[in-house]
Formats: C-alpha cells, sequence, structure tokens
C-alpha cells in the first residue's frame, strides 16, 4: 500500500491550490472580523439563516493601507460584521493552518447595491405595515420651544444646528436636550435606538435627528428599519436633517418632515416662530387699526349728535317763537277788525240820527203843519176855514183851509 | 340735575341721545320738557366725549408702549 505523511498531502494541495495561480471575485457576508495590523475574518455565504459556506480569509496590513486609500471612510463600514462584500481573493492553501482567503482589493458598489437593495425592501415593509404615513398624522406646534435632539456632540452636523439655532437674527430662544448617540457605525443603530426610547413625549415638542454630511456607508444606520419602525410609532413629531443635499434615508421617509440637512432643520424651526410672530404682529396691527376706525367714527357720530340736538332745539323754540308772534298777529288783526267795525256802526247810528233831525227832513222838502201853534197829528179835527201854519225848510205859510179828504 | 356720578354704557348713553333727537325732531317734546331734555343731552354728550376721550388715549399708550 502506497502512503504519505500528512505534510505530504498537505504540501501537495498546497501547489495544487497556488497552481490556480488566479485571484477571484467573490461575493460574501463578513463576520468575526478581527482588525489589528492585519485583517483576519470569517467570510460566510447564507440561505435565510443558514450557512452554507464558509471560508476564513485575511487582508495584509500593506494590502489593507492600499484598500483604505482606495475606500476612505467607507472601510470601517464595510469591514463590518454582518456586511456583504464583493471581494477579490487568492485562494491559499497553508500546510497547518488549511485554506484561507487572501483579498487583495474590494469593490465598494456591489456592498452599496446590496444597501440600496436592502433599504428598498426595508421601505416596502414598513408601507406594507402601514407605518410609512403614520407620523405625517402628528402635528407640529405652531411654534416649537423644546427640542430633543438625537445626535453627537461630536458631529459637525450637531454643532452647525446648534449655531443656527442658538444665533437666529430674531432673538428666539429654544431649549435643547442632546440624547447623545453614535451617528455612524456598529453601535449606532443600537445607541440611537436606545436614546429614541428614553425621549417622554410630554417634555418636548419635537425630535430633531441630525448628522452632517458623510458617505452612503456612513449614513447606512439611518436605512435600519428597528430604528425607523421605531420613529414611525413614536407620538412625538421627529424631524430630520440628515447628510447633504442628495441624501435620503429611510428615517426620512417615516419621520415627519426631512430636511436637507442639519442647519435646514434649524432654520425650520426658526420660521415657524417668525411665521407665528408675524402673524400675531399684523393681528395686533389689525385689532389697533380698527379700535381707531371706531373711536375716529364715534367721534363724528357724536358730533352729528351735538349738531342734529342742538339744531332742533333752536328749530323748535324758533317755531314756538313764530306761533307765538302768530298768535299776537291774530289778535291784533281781530282786535282792530271789531274797533273798525264798531266805529262803522256807531258813524251809521249817528248818520242815521242826523238824518231823522226835522230840520233835515225839511230841507228834503218835507213840510211841517202846525194848528194853533201846535203840530197837528192823525187825531186832530181839521175844518173847513181854520187857520194852519206850513213851515217849511224856508218859509213859514199862512193858510185857510179850502176841504179835507178824509184817505181810507 | 348737574353732574351725577351716573355710570352708564356708552351705548345706552348713545340710544338716550338718538331717543332725545328723535323726539325732537319728531316735534313730540313740549316746551316745559324742552330745557330739561336738552340739558340731559348735553350731559350724555359730555359724557360720551370723555369716555371716546379716555379710551382713544388709552389706545395711543398701546401703540407708542410698542415702540410704533
Amino acid at each position: 500500500m502506497k502512503y504519505f505523511t500528512l505534510l505530504q498531502l498537505n504540501k501537495s494541495v498546497q501547489k495544487l491550490v497556488h497552481g490556480i495561480n488566479k485571484d477571484f471575485w467573490i461575493t460574501a457576508e463578513v463576520s468575526n472580523v478581527q482588525l489589528n495590523d492585519h485583517c483576519y475574518m470569517e467570510l460566510v455565504q447564507k440561505e435565510g439563516e443558514r450557512i452554507v459556506a464558509k471560508s476564513r480569509a485575511m487582508i495584509w496590513a500593506s494590502q489593507l493601507a492600499v484598500i483604505g486609500v482606495k475606500l476612505g471612510d467607507n472601510l470601517g463600514d464595510l469591514l463590518k460584521n454582518g456586511t456583504k462584500l464583493l471581494l477579490q481573493v487568492r485562494v491559499t492553501f497553508h500546510e497547518i493552518h488549511g485554506m484561507s482567503f487572501v483579498v487583495s482589493d474590494i469593490d465598494p458598489s456591489y456592498t452599496i447595491g446590496e444597501l440600496e437593495l436592502k433599504r428598498l425592501e426595508t421601505i416596502k415593509q414598513l408601507e406594507d405595515s402601514g407605518l410609512i404615513d403614520l407620523q405625517k398624522s402628528l402635528e407640529i406646534p405652531v411654534v416649537v420651544q423644546k427640542i430633543a435632539i438625537i445626535s453627537s456632540k461630536d458631529a459637525a452636523g450637531f454643532t452647525d444646528f446648534m449655531n443656527q439655532l442658538t444665533l437666529n437674527d430674531f432673538g428666539y430662544k429654544f431649549s435643547c436636550a442632546l440624547f447623545q448617540t453614535a451617528v455612524q457605525g456598529e453601535r449606532a443603530e443600537k445607541e440611537i435606538l436606545m436614546q429614541l426610547g428614553k425621549i417622554n413625549s410630554d417634555d418636548f415638542d419635537v425630535v430633531i435627528l441630525i448628522r452632517g454630511g458623510g458617505s452612503k456607508l456612513d449614513l447606512e444606520v439611518f436605512n435600519s428599519y428597528v430604528i425607523s419602525e421605531f420613529i414611525a410609532n413614536m407620538d412625538i413629531p421627529v424631524i430630520t436633517g440628515i447628510g447633504h443635499q442628495r441624501d435620503e434615508t429611510v428615517c426620512d421617509l417615516v419621520a415627519h418632515t426631512a430636511m436637507k440637512t442639519p442647519t435646514a432643520a434649524a432654520e425650520f424651526i426658526i420660521q415657524r416662530s417668525l411665521i407665528f410672530e408675524t402673524r400675531i404682529s399684523s393681528i395686533f396691527e389689525n385689532i389697533l387699526g380698527h379700535a381707531n376706525a371706531i373711536i375716529q367714527n364715534q367721534k363724528i357720530v357724536l358730533q352729528e349728535f351735538k349738531g342734529g340736538i342742538s339744531r332742533n332745539v333752536m328749530n323748535k323754540i324758533h317755531q314756538e317763537k313764530l306761533t307765538l308772534s302768530n298768535e299776537k298777529l291774530l289778535m291784533t288783526k281781530n282786535l282792530q277788525f271789531i274797533f273798525e267795525r264798531n266805529k262803522s256802526r256807531v258813524y251809521q247810528i249817528s248818520k242815521q240820527i242826523e238824518n231823522l233831525d226835522p230840520q233835515k227832513v225839511l230841507e228834503r222838502g218835507y213840510s211841517l203843519t202846525l194848528k194853533d201853534g201846535k203840530i197837528i197829528n192823525i187825531e186832530d179835527e181839521i175844518i173847513v176855514g181854520d187857520s194852519i201854519t206850513t213851515i217849511t225848510a224856508s218859509k213859514n205859510i199862512e193858510s185857510t183851509v179850502k176841504g179835507v179828504n178824509q184817505k181810507k | 340735575m348737574g353732574k351725577q356720578k351716573e355710570k352708564i354704557s356708552y351705548e345706552s348713553a348713545l340710544k338716550e341721545l338718538e331717543e332725545i333727537q328723535l323726539g325732537l325732531e319728531q316735534n313730540e317734546v313740549p316746551v316745559d320738557e324742552l330745557s330739561e331734555k336738552v340739558k340731559r343731552a348735553n350731559f350724555l354728550l359730555e359724557y360720551c366725549q370723555d369716555l371716546l376721550h379716555k379710551t382713544e388715549e388709552d389706545v395711543n399708550e398701546i401703540l407708542n408702549r410698542d415702540g410704533k
């Protein structure tokens, strides 16, 4: 029987493996990352929760430096347990340690693409659970004064926000409480969740979730389902100000209001106070304007009353005076008339009396007949032969009666 | 009658003034009452004018206090 030593077999395998002499690009999930000078990790492939393939891998320190230059800040986020990576590897076999991969390169776009897929999935999950619009039904108070801030005090975003808020042009004062948390990296998700949980909705008007700009991977924690779910269910409005202009995370979608940057979030709050102040200022002006108008109007009304009443009283008095003078006039006329009437009556009577004067009668052609010096009247006897005297206006005539005719 | 410490509202003073005015216009005031009515009207007018003036002062004070 031919047999070999273990070393011989392993060395053969090694020769075989090293004979491949090619690098391969593979996708795998990272776990058990140990980052010292060199980076050691395990690569796994899962179907659901079940591991279907596994291998050890490592990155030499020198190569890590090269990759680090290429990836920049993303390196830390990529070499994180649970991240799916696209790596360029070379298979090695060591007679003692067995098979392992040596990583020569990492393509971050795959991870980002994977993350994007995960993001879309998270969004769909939130939509299906009816969570995505829950916050929108809350109302931000007309004026925001008590603010709970979820951010890191070392983050540029936080300082920007605070500066904008405290140095506002209008002198508005706000009361802010910082709930300190990491805003990227492994600890971020847990810490953010914990701090969100500490916020009592009775103590604050809004929650501000902010961090400054960064790469897509930096902001990845804000695509977390658990954080977004928690925000959706909060009964206090959440305002986000994450990253730069272009970034939109799942947190932005579930929050009540998403602003583009931390500075914009601060502006949003200040604007509300400004709008409110302007509104009440103009209402106040309005009130004053109306009050003045009413006062001026009433002044005119009173003037008119004054004028009207005095006019009416003078009219009345004048009227009464007229009435009185009319009475007087009427009375005078009446008296005059009475006098006139009496005067003419007296005159008439006197004229009548005048006319009855016997002399006047005689002058009118009548004559008077006397017998024996007495005026004869109806009963007196007159016989022929009597001597009578006839008196006229101008002469007295002596006559003797020649005849008498008795009238029937 | 003279100036009593009567506390009537501006509105009711106005209303009374209107009634006096109307009565005069429609010639319903006998000469006996003329003098009294005029006295009353004058009192009411002064009362209203004082009230208005005080209100205007108050409003202006608020206006000026606000630095306008």
